[in-house]
């Protein structure tokens, strides 16, 4: 694997193996990045983790009124919308 | 007959082919008999808009790189005839869409660089990006480029982004600072993903602690359940695109139907008052154990 190429450098630096992940579920679309990325850990109130997503994204804060997160026991983090049974 | 339609027998009918394609020889001579300015690639090709229709011309002096003004010539071939002024390649600039990027370094002779802001929606920008004409420029600086649909062109330094950040981040960088110890105030999530490329660039000793990205369904779908602390225990394809997928969520079963191109659900098994495609595999996991439902296998 050479690591003088950029796109193989970006997997290496977005893999998750190095710290935990916020996987985040947003406007029907998906992504992966790392807390380090984001300057959080596991453990950062909700609050937090929703105004560095949103910083990252260059997104209103308030678009994540209706979203929930999720704290895994791996240490990764899910950011989804809330859902409505039934 | 009414003044309109005396009109609509003066002018040619836009679906007359004859008049078209006289129409469009017109432009083409117009169009050609004219300088014109535009970045150059060596071994590329240079196109102009005839009529909405692109015309692509090779170059005869294949080696050219840079901005150049163009003449063409015969034989689907255009000369380089001069340099542009700086007001020409700004003119040319101007009409394009502009991005912010922070650069990453030189590799083979190019500038690389990723998007400063990633909820920048037009265009479908995922990754290190390489950047055209880049010149007198830095490790971690911002710059304005320009996007032409398939190439991004250089055009300045993004004067309202502080220096001092990408200077910090450069010393970091030679004083070897962990990308998890890596505290420069100011600096923006891309700043640090850019930090951590060219952090494992310079010790490729670490890249190898690093799992690959999964690349096939199989290994994206157990990753994504395990993403959430979830196992898989089985998937069958349901035709294209469309995949069933068993999985355990604390001790439960559960069975939803995805897409494996982006693992969006389709069917999450359970009743979502129809919003299941505001959800994927991952976040569907949450779900099933908020929801407390366990399907009978």
């Amino acid at each position: 694997m050479s690591t003088n190429d950029p796109k193989t450098l970006y997997n290496l630096a977005n893999d998750q193996a190095t710290s935990g992940v916020l996987h985040l579920r947003f406007q029907g679309r998906s992504r992966d990045i790392a807390l380090d990325t984001l300057a959080i850990n596991a453990g950062t109130p909700d609050d937090e983790v929703k105004m560095a997503v949103a910083q990252f994204l260059d997104v209103a804060l308030v678009s994540f009124d209706a979203t929930v997160i999720e704290r895994h026991a791996n240490g990764n983090l899910t950011l989804r919308p809330e859902a409505v049974f039934g | 007959m009414t003044r309109d339609e005396r009109e609509d027998k003066k002018t040619p009918s836009l679906l007359d082919p004859l008049a078209m394609i006289n129409k469009l020889a017109l432009e083409e001579e117009r169009v050609l008999s004219r300088s014109f300015v535009a970045p150059v690639v060596p071994g590329g090709q240079v196109s102009v808009q005839i009529g909405g229709i692109a015309y692509k011309m090779t170059l005869t002096d294949p080696s050219f790189e840079g901005w150049a003004v163009l003449k063409s010539s015969p034989g689907k071939s255009a000369t380089v005839c001069g340099a542009p002024t700086l007001e020409q390649i700004k003119g040319y600039l101007h009409f394009l869409p502009r991005f912010r990027i922070v650069l990453l370094d030189e590799f083979d002779t190019k500038w690389w660089g990723l998007q400063a802001s990633t909820a920048d929606s037009r265009a479908q920008i995922a990754g290190p990006i390489p950047i055209r004409f880049a010149h007198r420029v830095g490790t971690f600086e911002t710059v304005c480029t320009r996007f032409d649909g398939a190439a991004f062109w250089y055009e300045s330094t993004d004067r309202r982004r502080d220096p001092s950040i990408a200077r910090s981040l450069r010393q970091a960088l030679q004083e070897d600072v962990e990308p998890e110890k890596l505290r420069v105030l100011g600096a923006v999530p891309q700043e640090r993903v850019a930090y951590r490329m060219l952090w494992i660039k310079k010790h490729p000793e670490s890249g190898g602690l690093i799992r690959r990205a999964p690349q096939t369904d199989a290994q994206r779908i157990e990753d994504a359940l395990t993403h959430a602390g979830a196992q898989l225990d089985g998937f069958w394809s349901q035709g294209t695109d469309r995949v069933s997928v068993r999985y355990i969520v604390d001790g439960a079963v559960h069975v939803s139907e995805i897409r494996p191109s982006d693992l969006g659900v389709i069917s999450a098994g359970i009743c979502l008052s129809g919003q299941d495609q505001n959800f994927d595999l991952t976040s569907l996991v949450g779900v099933m154990r908020e929801s407390g439902y366990s399907d009978e296998f």
